[in-house]
């Protein structure tokens, strides 16, 4: 394993910067949208200026921004992530209660896509030109070109309106398997809970396919071209030559180089689908941290908000760092 | 890679053939834009909050969907003097937990709600929605006294925005909600539903709102959906009955589908625009008549409301206490001419003027600037980013700009929530109080008065006359363009029945079923 722990740790230390740019960036964007969020939250007008103070102070919207900011980052150290303005509770508990919903629908959107991927993928490569790998490439660019909202809505349309997947939420009332991770497809295998676990993906399967849309389609493009590269290799032909069949060729020794970049990409996505489970989200109803955080922004929830935006950072950094970790075992040429 | 396929396809298979998601038996669906944000009936300002929870816990008075305040769990709310009002508590009712109802809990509620540091050491913010009460303390086992710091003639219309709530569990109530409305607690999914089941031993509501007794519908769940489309396409599938802030557009969807229907409520909030009355052009009453002859309300209501919104002659809501029928000014392009003429206007010498508004309702400024092009005025808009920036500015002479085109809400459609706020003579640019809201920089003795009036007198008739003629002397007045109320749309099922929605936007399931 070509991994330096010296290197390692450099890596981690530069992530610090990064993070805390980050949190700058959104804390003040979000001060300098128009509205306030005691204003909205109390109806304008309908109430006196002196409560709408009161309840300021009591968020401490009142002091100075640097204040506000500096009092939110040492409140991190203490893993206290702040008082949201409209739920009246620990952001924390807001934010992590949401996290799980969001975790499982990535997950799921990931799996739904690699397993269209790399199969049309492999075999768009290995037949180029053929019927299939037209249609994978105009799936590729459809993928890539349809906004999720958009997509989403017409799924919803087709399957939700006049068929039998339901718009909106997690799982019906009555459904919900033992709590264990959160994660309701994995709580109902673990509590062998059949009833709720096909409840529980037909509610997935529609936001999972219109999140995992965008990202199967690129990853088919990756897997394509990697496999397009790894076929021509001299190796491929060699052991064609020795006699070995198609399979044993193409999963043994090429699938197994041509799958490196895909890794990588995959990994590195999985901080995309971050930013575009906000809209998946919203449109199917999904109680996850992307609607929370578009509800927190209308509602100028500014605490809800710097906390939601810290977790995708550190989920995106976590993620790079993943992804170049993993190339460097996959890869042993590779040092981190 | 085929046998891998084929498997996948068989664990699918089910997935595909069971049947689909409706509602199920007598439960009732209600699709809502936005979750409710805590289960504490006194720690939040929040429409849907108080939607839900209100089907939860009941409160000493409610309002029917004609918006008449009935008793609830107070068989009876009396004024004893300008500072104390006393209410009667009923009796046979019980809490969710089988706890009885008594005149301590009704105490405590009042209490928790005005005092400051009462809830969990943090005041509730549906304090001021009690106005000048400073608490309560029990007369006898039936009867409690509610004390005033000032006269509240209001208090009745502000009384069914609060929820009675169990002195025993204090504070404990916001994971495990314990009311003695129609429907208990079950179980809260932050951002995806709440789930509330019929209370066996609900005492039945009010007597003057039949029928009485415990729910029709087993139990309510309320599901959020944010996106309008969604929502439609839930109603649509079945798997909803109700949703809520449906946008006009969507109204021939919904009458088309042979499954739902729309139906509408007049809501709360007034739009206008404040004219400053100090400042030329509009110190002048002719200009201002003459603007409002000079909207088109109907084209304004027909094309940025799709229909769904009414005229009015001045401010207050026609479902509103105290509302004077008068007619809304009607579009009379020739008259607005005339007046400006008699001001000093022609062709060669238009008026023209500036229209603020926050960026919120810039779509509506833009239309009524257009509108009045058409009749020879120009009109400036400029956006601002918000309202509070706009009536910083409005709210003193030497900073107020011409026009602003704004609107207020008035959800206990009493008109002490609107007329003193927007009339009353504020000459020093209060922020609190009456003349809080007054941006035109009215000021007109007579007014002063009858609000004064309004204030003081025990006698509602007295106090509806008064605000009769306060609508009047500000209707020939003119300080604001008078121009609409919005309707709420709603979406329901073909199967629910008695349920129609209110302009509180409350959706009270309490006598609602399904066929």
């Amino acid at each position: 394993m070509a991994v330096n722990l010296n290197q390692f740790i450099n890596r981690l230390l530069q992530t610090i910067p990064v993070v805390i740019g980050v949190t700058v960036i959104v804390f003040s964007l979000m001060h300098l949208i128009p509205g306030d969020p005691v204003e909205i939250m109390m109806g304008e007008g309908s109430v006196s200026k002196g409560e709408i103070q009161r309840i300021r102070e009591e968020f401490g919207l009142h002091l100075p921004l640097p204040v506000q900011y500096v009092n939110f980052f040492t409140g991190l150290f203490k893993g206290d992530l702040g008082y949201s303005i409209f739920y009246r509770q620990q952001v924390r508990d807001v934010v992590f209660s949401r996290l799980p919903a969001t975790i499982e629908l990535m997950v799921a959107a990931m799996i739904i896509s690699l397993i269209i991927a790399l199969p049309v993928g492999i075999i768009s490569a290995l037949r180029r030109y053929s019927l299939l790998d037209k249609v994978g490439t105009l799936w590729a660019l459809l993928g890539v070109s349809m906004p999720g909202f958009w997509l989403g809505l017409l799924l919803i349309m087709v399957f939700s309106v006049h068929w039998i997947f339901p718009v909106a939420g997690r799982i019906d009332y009555g459904m919900t398997p033992r709590h264990i991770t959160g994660l309701y497809l994995l709580d109902s295998i673990l509590t062998l809970n059949g009833l709720s676990f096909w409840n529980a993906l037909k509610h997935i399967f529609l936001p999972a396919v219109t999140l995992g849309m965008a990202m199967g389609a690129l990853t088919m493009k990756v897997v394509r071209s990697s496999m397009l590269e790894v076929i021509r290799q001299d190796y491929i032909t060699f052991a064609r030559a020795k006699g070995l069949s198609r399979p044993q060729v193409v999963i043994k020794h090429a699938l197994k180089n041509a799958i490196i970049p895909t890794i990588t990409v995959v990994t590195l996505n999985m901080g995309v689908l971050l930013g575009g489970n906000m809209i998946v989200e919203t449109v199917f109803g999904w109680p996850g941290l992307g609607s929370l955080v578009v509800n927190s922004i209308y509602n100028r929830d500014y605490p809800v908000v710097q906390a939601s935006v810290l977790v995708y950072a550190v989920t995106f950094i976590a993620c790079n760092l993943l992804a170049d970790f993993l190339y460097t075992i996959l890869n042993p040429r590779v040092k981190f | 890679m085929k046998k891998f396929f084929c498997l996948i396809c068989l664990f699918l298979l089910p997935v595909f053939f069971t049947g689909p998601v409706t509602a199920q038996g007598e439960t009732i669906v209600v699709g809502i834009d936005a979750d409710a944000l805590t289960l504490d009936p006194h720690n939040f300002r929040h429409r849907e909050t108080e939607t839900i929870l209100r089907n939860i816990y009941d409160g000493f008075v409610t309002r029917t969907s004609d918006m008449v305040v009935i008793p609830e769990l107070a068989e009876d709310v009396r004024q004893l003097d300008d500072l104390t009002w006393e209410m009667t508590i009923r009796e046979g009712v019980k809490f969710h937990d089988g706890t009885p109802f008594t005149v301590d809990d009704a105490v405590y509620t009042i209490n928790r709600i005005v005092r400051e540091g009462a809830m969990g050491g943090t005041t509730s913010p549906r304090q001021g929605l009690l106005g000048t009460v400073t608490g309560a303390e029990a007369v006898d086992e039936r009867t409690l006294r509610v004390l005033l710091s000032a006269p509240m003639p209001h208090f009745l219309a502000m009384l069914p925005f609060h929820m009675v709530v169990p002195e025993s569990l204090g504070d404990e109530m916001v994971d495990q909600p314990v009311g003695a409305g129609p429907f208990k607690f079950v179980e809260w999914e932050k951002g995806s539903h709440l789930v509330m089941e019929r209370f066996e031993d609900y005492y039945g509501g009010s007597p003057e709102w039949p029928p009485v007794g415990p729910a029709p519908a087993e139990r309510v769940i309320f599901r959020v959906i944010p996106e309008p489309a969604s929502r439609l396409a839930a109603l649509r599938a079945g798997e909803v009955d109700i949703i809520t802030m449906v946008p006009f557009d969507y109204y021939p969807v919904l009458e088309e589908d042979p499954n739902v229907r729309p139906v509408a409520a007049t809501g709360t909030r007034s739009f206008f625009i404040d004219l400053n009355v100090n400042e030329p052009p509009f110190d002048n009453v002719l200009v201002r008549r003459a603007l409002n002859y000079a909207v088109d309300r109907d084209a304004l209501i027909e094309q940025i409301l799709d229909g769904m919104g009414t005229k009015i002659p001045t401010i207050l809501s026609p479902e509103a206490l105290a509302y004077n029928d008068l007619e809304p000014y009607p579009y009379d392009p020739e008259k607005a001419g005339e007046l400006l003429a008699e001001a000093g206007y022609s062709p060669d010498n238009p008026l023209q003027f500036t229209l603020d508004v926050r960026a919120d309702y810039r779509v509506e400024a833009m239309a009524v600037a257009h509108l009045l092009s058409r009749v020879g005025i120009e009109v400036d808009v400029e956006v601002w980013p918000d309202y509070g920036t706009l009536s910083d500015l409005y709210i003193r002479e030497g900073t107020r700009g011409q026009a602003w085109f704004d609107s207020w809400g008035n959800a206990s459609l009493d008109p002490e929530g609107i007329i003193p706020a927007k009339y009353y003579t504020n000459i020093v640019g209060e922020t609190e109080g009456d003349g809080r809201g007054n941006f035109s920089g009215y000021s007109n003795p007579e007014v002063d008065e009858l609000i004064r009036l309004t204030k003081s007198t025990f006698d509602p008739q007295e106090r509806e006359e008064a605000f009769m003629k306060i609508q009047e002397i500000i209707y020939e007045d003119a300080p604001q363009v008078f121009l609409y109320i919005p309707q709420e749309l709603y979406g329901i099922s073909n199967r629910l029945e008695n349920w129609v929605p209110s302009p509180d936007s409350r959706i009270n399931l309490h006598r609602a079923d399904k066929r």
